[in-house]
């Protein structure tokens, strides 16, 4: 990944956070869907790799897949203080997700908290690929 | 940032009913089964007319069992599924139930309470008190709950709302008879509650939230009907509290799981729709009755939040003013839901339904003499509380005859958004929102770094614009205009 290709960005929705992710694999696409999810939450300054969490999730089809992998990620944050900073997909097919996540346990002394993402919504939502690139977009509620 | 132009107007055309009804047809969008109507003037819909708000007006009206209309109040913005600002019924025999109708916060909503004091008394002290109250009540993000609870607190909470906070000592028992519901919708089941909403609700419970939602100390700066403010305990420069909350993390990963479960019901029993966020299930079915009973469980829990919520507020009052409870004659004017479903009775063309009523953004408002409106109240009607935003106005409405007839008994429930979280960010730049405030009397606290600008007054229509559609629609009345003193938010 480039430097200077985050990888994901947000797009104006009045009352939510519209999030499009790209990557060249679907799995790169889904981890820039999280790190931009993240991004509205925390500082990723000062982030440090320190734990680690396995994930495993499935859906029936890979946008609720989609919705799946990140509302598992919001559960760990808000019932563990989980933020992750490091990912590693296992396993990816259209219903399943096996993924090795890296991640600092929350430290108001350490970490800049910014807003709070409730959930990932259904609105909205695609996973497809275009000219080999694939393209995520998922409105999340803040 | 880029501005998405992906949900632009659909073909068809609105007609305009008369100055606050605009009529989309059934026409606008092939498998609507009913019109929509939206509750608007000629400004705010306006804003509305190129946003997907008036789309997602018509998807709801692809609901199976939908009756009669696909509502909207004009505190419409766009949601995901149904606007926030809509409301939508079906019949409990044949129709759904859509989570999405409900939306994330199960039982966002608002408790006002009056006290006996005058806001001279407490002008000089709302610094004070914001502050103490910030200490005491737990806000914002990551904030964690005072309650210790048992695996039977628990499940205590879920089956009975606010009536388990009045049992563990938070309140008294007549808080119960002016709250919606009770404070407690009977048939919660927990066993139907994920074990992950559980993780999260456990830390929640007694949290205030984040986001729009608030504490804030508020005087009566205007009374518009004397006959129903003085029922409702009202009078001039009196000082009120107002409490706009929800059921957390536990409601959140309530609606996450039910839209899992509906995505599957929707193929099961085949049912066709535009937006996946209006995943929904039949009623009678297996899908929808758990729903249903999850979301009470949900609904369950922010009352016995707000209940606790006030029950400090009370305490800390208490222990600043130093006066008596007499003196201070803090109690509860009324609570209301409005991010609900609600099994209800409405006569349809003259004949009586049994409906699921969606609530999703707006506030049941009915109408004097409903035997569900409090006894204290029952001769002039149901309150109605209207959350405005900081800097500006809250409003007591009471709920009308015409609400029963036209909107299921409904109204609007604040001042929706116009900008998003990034458009008020960025034109909040350079600003300082907290000494606007100040300038302006208002003393605010909040835990979150970007809330101020997030929510700041131009990021929302304004609420009175909202109320003079109902009002003047004839949904409800206004009855009373409260101006905060001292806000605390997450």
């Amino acid at each position: 990944m480039e430097d200077s290709d985050p990888g994901f960005e947000f797009f104006e929705m009045t009352a939510d956070e519209g999030l499009r992710a790209w990557g060249k694999s679907m799995g790169e696409a889904f981890i820039h869907a999280a790190r931009g999810m993240f991004y509205l939450m925390v500082d990723p300054k000062g982030l440090r790799p320190q734990q680690l969490r396995q994930i495993q999730v499935t859906a029936k089809d890979r946008e609720a897949l989609l919705v799946a992998w990140l509302s598992e990620l919001l559960y760990l944050y808000e019932v563990e203080d989980f933020l992750p900073v490091e990912y590693s997909i296992v396993g990816l097919n259209e219903q399943r997700l096996e993924a090795k996540v890296r991640g600092d346990i929350l430290d108001p002394s350490r970490h800049s908290l910014k807003g709070l993402v409730k959930a990932a919504t259904y609105h909205r939502l695609e996973v497809k690929e275009v000219d080999g690139k694939w393209q995520v977009q998922v409105v999340l509620d803040v | 940032m880029k501005e998405d132009r992906g949900e632009r107007k659909m073909g068809g055309k609105i007609i305009q009913i008369d100055d606050y009804r605009w009529q989309v047809p059934q026409d606008y969008k092939p498998g609507m089964r009913v019109p929509g109507l939206i509750y608007a003037d000629k400004k705010l819909f306006a804003e509305i007319e190129n946003d997907p708000s008036v789309e997602q007006v018509a998807n709801a009206a692809f609901l199976p069992g939908i009756v009669k209309v696909s509502l909207a109040m004009p505190d419409i913005h766009a949601g995901y599924g149904l606007p926030i600002g809509g409301v939508v019924a079906t019949d409990v025999g044949e129709g759904v139930i859509s989570p999405g109708g409900v939306g994330y916060d199960i039982n966002c909503g608002v408790r006002l309470l009056r006290t006996q004091l005058h806001r001279d008394e407490i002008a000089p002290k709302v610094k004070e008190l914001v502050n103490a109250l910030f200490a005491q009540v737990p806000t914002g993000v990551g904030s964690k709950g005072k309650i210790r609870f048992s695996r039977e607190d628990e499940k205590g909470v879920l089956k009975k709302g606010a009536r388990w906070a009045v049992e563990a000592g938070y309140g008294q028992p007549e808080d119960l008879l002016h709250t919606e519901a009770g404070g407690c919708l009977e048939g919660a089941d927990p066993e139907v509650i994920s074990s992950k909403a559980y993780e999260r609700g456990r830390p929640q419970q007694g949290t205030l939230g984040s986001g729009n939602h608030f504490l804030e100390i508020q005087y009566v700066q205007e009374i518009y009907d004397e006959k129903v403010a003085s029922a409702f305990g009202l009078f001039k420069d009196q000082v009120t509290v107002m409490i706009h909350s929800g059921s957390r993390g536990f409601g959140h990963q309530v609606c996450t799981d039910y839209l899992v479960e509906m995505e599957a019901a929707v193929r099961k029993y085949g049912i066709s729709l535009p937006d996946r966020q209006l995943a929904c299930a039949p009623l009678s079915s297996p899908e929808g009755r758990n729903y249903l009973a999850a979301m009470k469980a949900a609904a369950n829990y922010a009352w016995a939040n707000r209940q606790c919520l006030m029950y400090w507020t009370e305490q800390v009052l208490l222990d600043r003013l130093k006066i008596s409870p007499r003196a201070l004659g803090i109690s509860l004017i009324y609570d209301v839901a409005h991010n609900i479903v609600k099994i209800e009775e409405h006569l349809v063309n003259g004949k009586k339904m049994k409906l699921t009523v969606h609530r999703k953004g707006a506030t049941r408002a009915f109408p004097p003499g409903h035997p569900e409106v409090p006894e204290a109240y029952r001769e002039v009607g149901q309150p109605v509380l209207i959350p405005g935003d900081m800097g500006r106005a809250s409003f007591v409405l009471v709920g009308t005859e015409r609400a029963m007839q036209e909107t299921f008994g409904s109204t609007c429930h604040g001042a929706g958004r116009v900008m998003s979280r990034h458009q008020a960010i960025r034109a909040a730049k350079g600003r300082a929102i907290h000494r606007e405030l100040e300038d302006k009397g208002i003393y605010v606290e909040t835990a979150g770094r970007e809330t101020l600008k997030e929510e700041m007054p131009e990021a929302y229509k304004d609420v009175v614009e909202v109320v003079d559609v109902v009002h003047n629609a004839g949904i409800s009345r206004r009855v009373a205009k409260l101006r905060p003193m001292g806000v605390i938010k997450g």
